[in-house]
């Protein structure tokens, strides 16, 4: 059972990224031979249904074909082991249409020693009529709080699980410069904060989203900092010191003014007569 | 009165020109420059850095255990080529059949015949130039989306999905700044709760235990990289086991080390060198070393003593790096002769 155990894990690893993510189904006639037609011991021989959607190295090439890349992590690993022979069998409404090995000196599909056999094959699939089903996720969550810290160097998020499931969110900062994420495990109504270095100046705008399986599910933007309008006191000060300086200007202006008025009416009439005696 | 008049305007005129002198004297405000630029800028220098080069010589002991001739393929892994790691290969006594090497192996493929009982001597030679290091960084930006979705994932030995360790996760790690902040806090974290055990590798779900309502992390080297890497995995830190040798015990220019094949067993030389250790990627850094001290975590800081012979980061298979690997031959002894190439 272990060795069927590790062998599994091998092959989950040899298709996908994230083994807990991934589908696999034993046949019920599996069986773990040894001395096959090849004469070799040790062999293992399993009979497993995958599902297509949850091998992540699975490249779509258009709307209904598409690339798993299925890479041996015996041979990778341990050089003196390797897949010996891999045999496909799908569903009448999928072709294999090439399957191409790497590197391309190898001689599959039945390798009898470690240099025959392929570091990875790529199977070129086409599914007619069939559409994989996009994972619908349930995952809820919100951005509950923003804030800047440090001189607003640092970035705080604060986000919560809103919905009824426990999850994996992952917390995005983008920035001029950069996109910073960040994961986190939340179970339904939890809270968590998480923290991130602002790179872009103040007045810098950036934006915080929040995902979850594979869904935006919340997002907001802020802008780093306050900028300050430019100080208006100069201005009045100088506004209002114009003012009484032109009053004061046109007050002395209309005292001398007066003053040469004065003079000039003395001179026009001449002596004054002196009175009749 | 006229006289009045006079004194009411230069009164006027004064308090004029002082408003509008002091108007000139305010420092006009511009908008604020950004005083705490320092604080965002992305920072990665070099404080160290310090290369070593040794001509490496590899020997191993084959043996034709059975009672016929056998014809065999033999696997020598040697030194892996990194950014602070560089390796040449100089002669061997057997011509390799062909090198497979990648991201996280360099392995040298022989084919040898033997006849039965026989016994050979197979010598590698390498030139291999490690560079000691110490780096300053800071503000260091987290990862983005799509290395998070997947490079971080468990494996085998990382038990990214055990309870216990998203808690613990969560609990030191979320609040860090930076991922070097972050891993400094998980390298503390495991620092303080270790209770040092060497045997074979465990991997972090069996590394974790629990004494009178506390944690703990039992093992040795490969133990502290797994939870180190599965700490760090959690919290969106991209990481790796590295399996190499820490050279120890140096006379007169050269290390020399060995393991032996027994009847029971192996056995190692007093100053076996066989390591593991961790590494976290930083796209403004590339891969960086994390090492446990006895009383510190060092992060990028990492002397010319440590030489890579694998990493770990997409395969889960091997507990660690065999060194020497056949089918139906025996690897009875091997030889490591770390000899100083004077600058």
């Amino acid at each position: 059972m272990r060795i069927l155990r590790k062998t599994l894990l091998i092959i989950i690893l040899a298709l996908t990224a994230v083994p807990a993510a991934f589908l696999i189904k034993l046949q019920p006639d599996y069986h773990v031979e040894i001395n096959m037609k090849t004469g070799f011991e040790r062999m293992v021989m399993l009979k497993f249904d995958i599902f297509l959607k949850t091998i992540s190295s699975s490249v779509p090439l258009d709307e209904n074909a598409y690339w798993p890349v299925v890479a041996d992590y015996y041979k990778l690993r341990y050089p003196s082991g390797w897949i010996e022979a891999m045999k496909l069998l799908s569903r009448e409404d999928i072709r294999l249409l090439n399957c191409p090995v790497n590197p391309p000196c190898v001689k599959p599909p039945y390798a009898v020693n470690e240099a025959d056999a392929s570091d990875s094959s790529a199977f070129t699939l086409r599914t007619l009529g069939v559409a994989l089903p996009k994972a619908s996720s349930r995952l809820r969550a919100k951005i509950y709080e923003s804030k800047f810290l440090n001189s607003t160097s640092t970035l705080l998020v604060t986000v919560m699980n809103t919905g009824d499931d426990e999850g994996v969110f992952i917390v995005i900062l983008f920035e001029k410069s950069f996109e910073q994420a960040r994961k986190v495990d939340l179970k339904p109504s939890e809270n968590a904060s998480v923290r991130f270095p602002v790179h872009v100046p103040e007045g810098e705008e950036v934006v915080v989203r929040i995902f979850g399986g594979g869904e935006q599910l919340d997002g907001c933007k802020l802008t780093i900092g306050m900028k300050k309008p430019p100080s208006i006191l100069p201005l009045v000060l100088g506004a209002v010191g114009t003012i009484p300086m032109l009053v004061g200007t046109l007050v002395i202006l209309s005292h001398f003014m007066g003053k040469f008025r004065k003079h000039a009416s003395l001179q026009e009439d001449g002596p004054a007569p002196y009175p009749p005696s | 009165m006229p006289s009045r008049r006079l004194t009411v305007g230069l009164v006027l005129i004064t308090a004029g020109i002082t408003l509008i002198l002091s108007s000139l004297l305010v420092k006009p405000e511009h908008p604020e420059e950004d005083q705490y630029a320092a604080l965002r800028k992305v920072r990665v220098d070099y404080a160290e850095r310090q290369s070593c080069t040794y001509f490496l010589d590899q020997s191993i002991l084959l043996r034709n255990p059975s009672s016929e001739t056998v014809v065999d393929l033999v696997y020598v892994w040697i030194p892996v080529n990194e950014s602070h790691q560089f390796t040449r290969f100089l002669s061997s006594t057997l011509k390799p059949l062909f090198m497979k090497s990648d991201e996280e192996v360099a392995i040298l493929v022989y084919n040898v015949s033997l006849t039965e009982g026989e016994t050979m001597w197979l010598n590698v030679t390498l030139l291999v130039t490690v560079e000691g290091y110490r780096l300053l960084m800071e503000n260091i930006p987290w990862l983005n989306r799509s290395q998070v979705e997947e490079s971080t994932g468990g494996k085998g030995y990382w038990a990214v999905e055990n309870r216990t360790y998203i808690l613990v996760a969560k609990n030191i790690g979320l609040d860090a700044r930076d991922p070097v902040e972050a891993c400094r806090i998980v390298g503390e974290w495991i620092r303080r709760r270790l209770q040092y055990d060497e045997g074979p590798r465990k991997g972090a779900n069996h590394a974790l235990i629990e004494m009178g309502g506390e944690l703990f992390v039992r093992g040795d080297c490969e133990e502290i990289a797994d939870v180190f890497v599965t700490l760090t995995r959690i919290l969106g830190i991209r990481s790796r086991v590295v399996h190499g040798l820490r050279l120890l015990g140096y006379r007169e220019g050269s290390v020399t080390m060995w393991i032996k094949r027994t009847e029971r067993g192996y056995e190692y030389s007093e100053n076996w060198g066989g390591h593991a250790w961790s590494q976290m990627y930083l796209p403004q850094a590339g891969w960086v070393d994390f090492e446990l001290g006895a009383y510190d975590v060092r992060i990028g800081d990492l002397t010319p003593y440590y030489v890579r012979y694998s990493f770990e980061e997409k395969g889960n298979l091997g507990s660690n790096v065999p060194y020497c690997l056949t089918r139906n031959l025996e690897a009875d002894l091997l030889y490591f002769v770390f000899r100083w190439v004077q600058p």
